[in-house]
């Protein structure tokens, strides 16, 4: 193995430290044509990741911002609970607002 | 990655849709309306973000939910010193690392990134069965199984940067800032990150 691979090997496993670490750091910077090498190795793999990694869609998602707009909304003004709320309960015990 | 059809920033060229900045600002003097369209700018994002972090749709709603209140209770403090949404995604990216962390504290979940494919459950759905599957027949979402599989293997961290290089194709810096580590950091846990996923999903890249 090239003392390049080995090093490359022990940093990814994250066995270099301290000025090692520092110095291989620097090799990477000033080559980054080595990087380049490696970062082609896995080209397939991002492939597949890229074609088949997808989140479903936010559901509920008005739901998702109200809950939120609640949570911030100044103190005695909480939003959909309160004028309005207390109108409701005040008029379902016959009295108005 | 896959949105919800929302913008994920705001056209500059479009008066009529205020910038970040300005939402931002108006949020900083206590507009919650404005915290309000920058959720309805972002909840998608973040939520797909969290989503394949997190592998189930319930936790990442919750989740993302408390990173948009962390949010709301840091405006004051950003000073647009990077996008609000570079900003907003170190939140939330925060927030699910340390909630993946929690759980693995808590034993619910193992981040065994020594795995290796001998030690799949040989009556998994997802197993790889080499020689006995035919290739042509491995579904969409049986691969998309196995990624999920091999990912959920990963730390919190290395899940992080392997996403958010892989899907999010951001940049090397912007993964640093991000996740508030150097460079090479970043760079040493993708390839590690890379080679984990590689020795778990060789088979099934291999027969496509």
């Amino acid at each position: 193995m090239k003392p390049f691979e080995e090093k490359f090997a022990a940093w990814v496993d994250g066995r270099l430290t301290g000025a090692e670490l520092a110095a291989f750091e620097r090799e990477l910077e000033a080559h980054p044509d080595a990087l380049a090498e490696k970062e082609a190795e896995f080209e397939e793999l991002g492939n597949l990741l890229r074609a088949h990694v997808a989140a479903p869609a936010l559901r509920n998602a008005d739901f998702f911002n109200d809950q939120i707009m609640r949570q911030i909304a100044p103190k005695g003004r909480r939003l959909g609970e309160g004028h309005s709320g207390v109108c409701l309960g005040w008029h379902s015990l016959g009295r108005s607002c | 990655m896959p949105l919800e059809g929302e913008p994920i920033a705001a056209p500059a060229t479009d008066p009529a849709v205020p910038e970040d900045g300005d939402l931002v600002g108006r949020c900083q003097r206590g507009d919650t309306a404005a915290f309000n369209e920058l959720v309805t700018r972002y909840r998608g994002k973040a939520y797909a973000m969290i989503y394949n972090m997190v592998h189930n749709e319930q936790d990442a709603w919750d989740l993302a939910q408390d990173g948009f209140l962390k949010a709301w209770k840091s405006i004051g403090r950003f000073r647009g010193q990077s996008s609000f949404y570079t900003w907003l995604y170190r939140i939330m990216m925060n927030v699910t690392i340390d909630s993946l962390r929690r759980k693995q504290v808590g034993g619910e979940t193992e981040f065994d990134d020594s795995i290796g494919l001998r030690n799949i459950d040989p009556n998994s759905m997802t197993t790889p069965k080499t020689g006995v599957l035919p290739h042509e027949k491995v579904a969409g979402d049986e691969i998309r199984a196995r990624i999920d599989a091999a990912i959920s293997r990963l730390t919190p961290e290395h899940r992080a940067v392997i996403l958010m290089r892989e899907i999010d194709g951001m940049e090397y810096q912007e993964i640093a800032d991000a996740l508030e580590c150097s460079i090479g950091t970043v760079m040493s846990r993708l390839f590690y990150a890379r080679k984990k996923m590689q020795s778990m999903l060789k088979d099934v890249y291999e027969a496509l």
